[in-house]
């Protein structure tokens, strides 16, 4: 089974993923990344026994989470969530 | 308009005139004399004031530390610069929390606190009055929540996260659903992780005032100000390399917290002239070797270096060259994975170190062959009393490069022995150090070592001797 999973950050040759809603640490080996991949970017992830076997691009969950992001940030940075 | 939270221009006048009142008279000698300490755990170092000023011993605008004239209009313009940004609504004027009330309030003691939280970074800065500052929280239930518990804070005036990966943001997560925050600073660039939208989520549901800061910018908690040094602007690229670094000062002793910036960063910084100098360096990035260069331990030339990182973790941090870096920058080294939660109180007399746990992170890491030259310095021993009797003074005479900065440990069954005499020693013109000191009279006797480390440029010799005590 897929599971949506981040690239939180690189330390050396490895990747440090956040996997699915509960944000569970995996590291993996940069290789197994797809090319090009950077922080931030979201993957979908076969993960079985703490291992990681395959991990895609997800472009459309990259763009969203950003969208959403930007738009809490800017919330907070207007200081609006005070209001409520 | 937000004065009691970050002052600016007010402040750069007072600064232009402490400066140029401060040029003339302030010779800042860094030399720390250790004083003999009751157990080897806690070293109390005094700190010589960096000004003879009869001022308040609380610095509120550090301004002996801007050395150079000619900074001052760069960071004029910086002040200008920020005043423009911050005259937005982003800030509000909040009312500071009444301190916690099981603390004593009048102690006039700073404490500030490397949280062992495995791997990640998590400090804690208790000002004089007694209000609360968090910098970075660790990973997600990495144990910040319980340790701030158990210290008796009940709420934070301020969380810093200076990045926002999850090895600093996760714990902060965790904080802002368990105590009362007034304000949580921020470089201002996002993460498209569910932790950092998680962090996000955390400041909106505990209404604390969101503020973004920049080089320039000064941010007051209590009697004290952090000095944001970096980032100058977030450029793309790179989380670590836009972390928010600070400058710390209280009664003559100063604290340097990098984040996890790179080398890049650090010589970007050398050469904006930016105040490094500090007695207490948190290491960069858990002590990658992506980070702490040799210039940048030579402008920092800290007294203490600590790092925070896990037990056994899969970076191998802390690098071994790194750690060797450190040490041979004559800085003492401290590390969560070696030391646990690691406290520094400071007052008007110093400040002492004060580890969970008592060992040596130098020692772990250093090559064990005897000698052992590095490049083409040597170090010859001419002269060591040994064997001797515990309760005598001990002496040692070493032939190295006229100039070099010599530095001992004299390795003990308790540890690093703490005796006045040790400090490093500049080789004279023949190219002879020497240093005098006391065997305590409780020392257990035994075939313990010394090791004599010898730097010259970039050069360096370390080897490692026997030393016995009858």
């Amino acid at each position: 089974m897929k599971t949506k999973a981040m690239i939180d950050r690189f330390e050396g040759d490895l990747a440090v993923l956040l996997v699915g809603e509960q944000q569970d640490r995996l590291e993996v080996n940069k290789s197994m990344l797809p090319i090009g991949a950077k922080e931030g970017d979201w993957l979908q992830v076969e993960v079985k026994d703490d291992r990681v076997f395959s991990a895609t691009a997800d472009p459309k969950g990259t763009a969203d989470a950003k969208n959403r992001i930007l738009d809490k940030l800017g919330i907070l940075r207007e200081g609006k969530h005070k209001n409520d | 308009m937000s004065d009691k939270h970050l002052r600016k221009v007010g402040t750069f006048f007072i600064f232009i005139f402490l400066t140029v009142f401060l040029l003339g008279c302030n010779s800042s000698p860094k030399a720390h004399q250790e004083v003999i300490s009751p157990t080897p755990t806690i070293e109390k170092i005094s700190t010589p004031n960096p000004s003879p000023t009869p001022t308040s011993s609380i610095t509120a605008v550090p301004a002996s530390i801007y050395s150079e004239t000619e900074i001052v209009p760069t960071l004029y313009a910086e002040v200008e610069k920020t005043q423009q940004t911050l005259s937005t609504p982003t800030i509000e004027k909040i009312s500071t929390p009444n301190p916690s009330p099981t603390l004593p309030i009048s102690d006039k003691k700073l404490i500030v606190t490397f949280i062992d939280v495995g791997q990640g970074d998590a400090i804690l800065i208790r000002t004089p009055e007694g209000l609360f500052t968090l910098i970075d929280g660790g990973e997600q239930g990495s144990g910040v929540v319980d340790y701030l518990r158990s210290q008796g804070v009940q709420n934070l005036d301020l969380i810093i996260a200076t990045h926002p990966n999850s090895d600093h943001i996760g714990g902060l997560v965790d904080v802002l659903k368990n105590f009362p925050v007034s304000r949580v600073i921020t470089n201002g660039e996002i993460h498209t992780t569910l932790v950092y939208e998680n962090f996000l989520d955390a400041i909106t549901k505990s209404k604390a005032v969101l503020i973004v800061v920049t080089r320039g910018d000064s941010i007051q908690i209590g009697s004290l100000t952090l000095e944001v040094l970096h980032p100058e602007h977030v450029i793309e690229g790179g989380l670590n390399e836009n972390s928010i670094v600070l400058r710390l000062d209280y009664a003559g002793t100063s604290f340097l917290f990098p984040g996890d910036v790179s080398k890049d960063n650090e010589a970007e910084m050398i050469s904006a002239g930016l105040p490094l100098k500090a007695d207490i360096l948190k290491v960069g990035h858990h002590g990658s070797d992506a980070s702490t260069s040799a210039e940048f331990l030579s402008s920092v030339h800290p007294a203490v270096a600590i790092y925070s990182a896990g037990k056994g973790n899969s970076y191998g941090y802390p690098n071994s060259d790194t750690v060797n870096r450190i040490i041979n920058s004559g800085a003492q080294i401290y590390g969560t994975d070696v030391n646990g939660t690691i406290k520094v109180e400071v007052d008007e007399t110093g400040y002492s170190i004060q580890p969970e746990i008592k060992a040596i992170v130098a020692l772990a890491t250093l090559p064990t062959e005897t000698p052992r030259v590095l490049e083409d310095i040597t170090i010859d021993v001419i002269s060591l009393t040994s064997p001797i009797h515990a309760g005598s003074t001990a002496n040692l005479t070493i032939q190295t490069l006229p100039g070099a900065t010599c530095s001992i440990t004299v390795n003990l069954k308790s540890g690093a022995s703490q005796a006045a005499g040790l400090g490093p020693q500049i080789a004279d013109v023949s190219g002879k150090a020497s240093w005098s000191w006391k065997i305590g009279a409780a020392t257990t006797p035994g075939r313990w070592s010394i090791l004599i480390r010898s730097v010259l440029n970039d050069k360096t010799a370390t080897i490692s001797i026997p030393f016995e005590v009858k």
